[in-house]
Parts: structure tokens; sequence; C-alpha cells
């Protein structure tokens, strides 16, 4: 034990200011593993409302056509006759087709498969890993026996739009239990991929879509982060046709110039694990339209 | 030239001397990025005395004489470190094609341009290794708080 009666006070104060050097370091230390998945949600809005203050939290779910006012005209004319109107149809007939064996999609989803996109994606504490809603879609077809979906459009697409469609109006509700270790590693490693710079241009999402919220990326102005999976699956005119979620991370991943992961991959499920919890408290107004 | 007028073009000098010395590479790296910047590969300059090239080393190692044994290290050592970058997941877009497009020089028998291939695949790699250390450390400071 240090005897602080035999030090010189110039000693002494070194001696202080060395310990008090190591606590903090220790207290730095222990804190960096911390993982709070509301203190992030809430750091996030209030990030957005201090941003854009005129904005309301609730229209944040239409993406930059809560920003900006010319894009959010053109797209209330295009919403008039919806360009997913027609994969709706599509994919409410694909659901409640039974499959050669007899059973539905119904069988294999809580409350039918009826208003339930709010709980995706969860964290599946038996299986270890993030359940997204197309993931499971694919599993309910090979449990009966059925070819799986391709991931990225097609009736995958059509039925999990469908899906969103019944859900319409409930509020997001993604847990991550806070006495799940592999739960919150799969937030923490979502909300590194959102954060960290990829690719050869070096950019992360959050480059685009927090800094870069409303602001031009040549001539686009890449939406907000808070609310970007609500309108999931969406019908974009550049694709000319409906898509999922993970098709359009593995094209914003392609256009950092990275090698894109693929669709339905761990790290892209912890990402919509990450950003979903981020819109916690906001409606699923999917199937959308987009540029 | 009165005295004020004077005073002030002496100060505007300093202002501008003060700049050229604070815009002065530190390191060999701020260096050696700020030369390849401005006149990119194949360019010498000198730093702290010391003359250097603006090449980095894969250019330097595919200058070296073309054989199919060279060739082929190089290619492999890319195709390694390129693995390393998938296994990381932070592999960039363009470098699995300029390994393949090695390859196939190498098969054609144009060594030189397979190692000039395979230096570009290995700088990639590399880079994207760096990126992903760098982000380890750094991720969290654009967290909004």
């Amino acid at each position: 034990m240090l005897n602080f009666r035999k030090v010189k006070p110039f000693q002494g104060w070194i001696t202080v200011a060395l310990l008090l050097c190591a606590t903090t370091s220790v207290l730095a230390d222990a804190s960096e593993p911390l993982i709070d998945p509301e203190a992030d949600r809430q750091a996030l809005r209030a990030y957005y409302l201090k941003r854009f203050p005129g904005v309301d939290i609730q229209d944040y779910i239409n993406g930059i056509y809560a920003l900006d006012a010319a894009s959010r005209e053109q797209w209330q004319a295009l919403e008039e006759f919806p360009p997913y109107e027609f994969d709706l149809e599509a994919g409410e007939a694909l659901f409640n087709t039974p499959f050669a064996n007899g059973q539905t999609y119904a069988a294999c989803f809580p409350n039918g498969g009826v208003s339930i996109r709010q709980h995706y994606p969860y964290w599946n504490a038996a299986e270890g890993r993030v359940k997204t809603l197309e993931l499971e879609i694919n599993e309910c077809r090979e449990k009966n026996g059925e070819q799986p979906y391709p991931w990225k459009k097609g009736p995958l697409a059509q039925i999990s739009a469908y899906m969103a469609w019944t859900s319409r109006g409930q509020v997001f509700d993604i847990k991550v239990p806070a006495d799940d270790a592999g739960a919150l590693a799969a937030y923490a490693a979502g909300k590194r991929f959102f954060y960290a710079k990829r690719g050869q241009l070096n950019l992360s999402c959050a480059n685009c879509h927090l800094e870069g919220s409303n602001i031009f990326i040549r001539a686009d102005l890449p939406g907000p982060a808070l609310g970007q999976t609500t309108h999931f699956p969406v019908y974009r005119s550049k694709w000319g046709e409906l898509g999922t979620l993970h098709r359009r991370y593995e094209g914003c991943h392609r256009d950092t110039r990275s090698d894109p992961l693929p669709p339905q991959s761990d790290a892209f499920r912890n990402l919509e694990y990450f950003q979903t919890y981020m819109s916690n408290g906001l409606p699923v107004n999917g199937p959308g339209a987009r540029k | 030239m009165n005295a004020a007028y004077t005073r002030y073009l002496l100060l505007s000098l300093l202002v501008f001397v003060a700049n050229v010395q604070a815009a002065e590479p530190q390191t060999y790296q701020q260096a050696f990025e700020l030369n390849r910047a401005m006149y990119g590969k194949g360019h010498l300059f000198t730093w702290q005395g010391q003359e250097f090239s603006t090449d980095h080393p894969e250019e330097l190692d595919a200058q070296t004489p073309a054989t199919r044994d060279k060739a082929e290290a190089m290619l492999h050592a890319a195709q390694v470190l390129n693995q390393r970058a998938s296994e990381l997941e932070y592999a960039w877009r363009m470098t699995a094609g300029l390994l393949e497009q090695a390859e196939q020089a190498l098969r054609a028998g144009e060594f030189r341009q397979c190692m000039n291939l395979a230096a570009q695949a290995h700088y990639q790699a590399r880079m994207s290794i760096q990126q992903a250390e760098y982000n380890q450390q750094h991720w969290r400071d654009a967290v909004p708080q």
C-alpha cells in the first residue's frame, strides 16, 4: 500500500494524478462493451429532431419524402396509383395458395401470418440468430417440401409485401433482450455495420443515411436512417419492380465498391435488426414506392 | 510605398510562410500520400533529406524482371490477402475481377501483365484489411450520442 506520508508533496500529486488516470482508463474500457439499444434509439431521434426541427418523427416512415417537399409531391402523385398494387394481389394469392402437401403459409406464423410484420426481425434464442420475415417465409416453404424462393425479388418479395400490407399501421416493437448476450451481440454487430466505413469509396451506411440525409449525392437525395426499414419491401422505379430490403442492402453495399455480401447473410440480418429497432415506435407502412 | 502598406505586406508574407510551414508533412506517411496524390506513381520526392519513390510496395515489386515464378508468387500472395479481406467481410468489389484477369494473363504467358494486375489486387486487398482494422478502433466516432 502507498504511504502518502513518506512521499513529498510534488511526488504525492504525481501519484494521485497517475491513479486518477488509471481509474479513468479502467472506467472507459469498462464502458465500451455496454450495449444500450434504447439509448441509441433516443439518440438517433434526438439527432433528427435537432437536424430537421420541423419534421414530425412519425413522418420519417416516408423516408426522403418526409424531408424534401418536391420529392414528396412526386411521390404522392405516384401513390395515387401505387406501382406495387399488382404485386400485392399476387402476394395475397401466393400466401393463400396451399402447398402441394395442403398446408399454408398461415400455419407457419403466429396469428395466421396476418398483422405480424412489426415483430420482425427478431432474435431467436434457440437458434442463436436473427430471424427475418423473408427468412421465415422460405423456411416455411422448405418445411412443407417446397423450394425456397430467390431472396431479392419476385414471389418472396410479393408475399412479404402482402404480409406487410396486413400489418399497416401496427407499431414496430422489436425486442433486444437485455439478458441475452447473443441478442445484444447481434444488435451490436448490426450497429457496427451501419457506422463502419466500407469499400473502395470508404463509405458507411451512416455517411449517406445519417450525415448525408437530404444532401445531394450527385442527383440523389439519400433518405434518413430513421424509419428506413418501415416501408419495405419497396417498388423502386429504378428497378421497375418490387424488391426486398436485403436487395437494397446488397445494392448499397455494392455502391460503396464493396464486394457485396449476400442477402440474408448474418451481417445483413443483424443490420436489419439494428435498423428496425431504431424504428421502434413508428408504424408499418410497407410496401412502399421509392425512386 | 507608405509604412502601413509595408507592414501589411510583411504580415501577409509571415502568414503565408507560416501556412507553408504548417502544410509540411510531419511523417513519412503524410509525405508519401501528399506526393502520391500530387504526382501519381513513378515520382521521386525528398523528405527529411532522403529521396523516396511515390510507388506503392506492390508497384515496386511489379517492376522486377517478369518471370513465370514471380508472376505466380505475386498472384498467390494477392489471392491469399484478398481471401483474408473476404473473411473480414471487407473485400472490395473490383479486387476479384483483377485477380481473375491476372490469372488469365498468367495462362496466356503474359507475365508482366499478370504481375501488374496482381500488384493492383494486392494493394486493394491490403487497403481493405487496413480499413477493417481502422474501423475496429474508430467506427464509434460516427455514432450520435
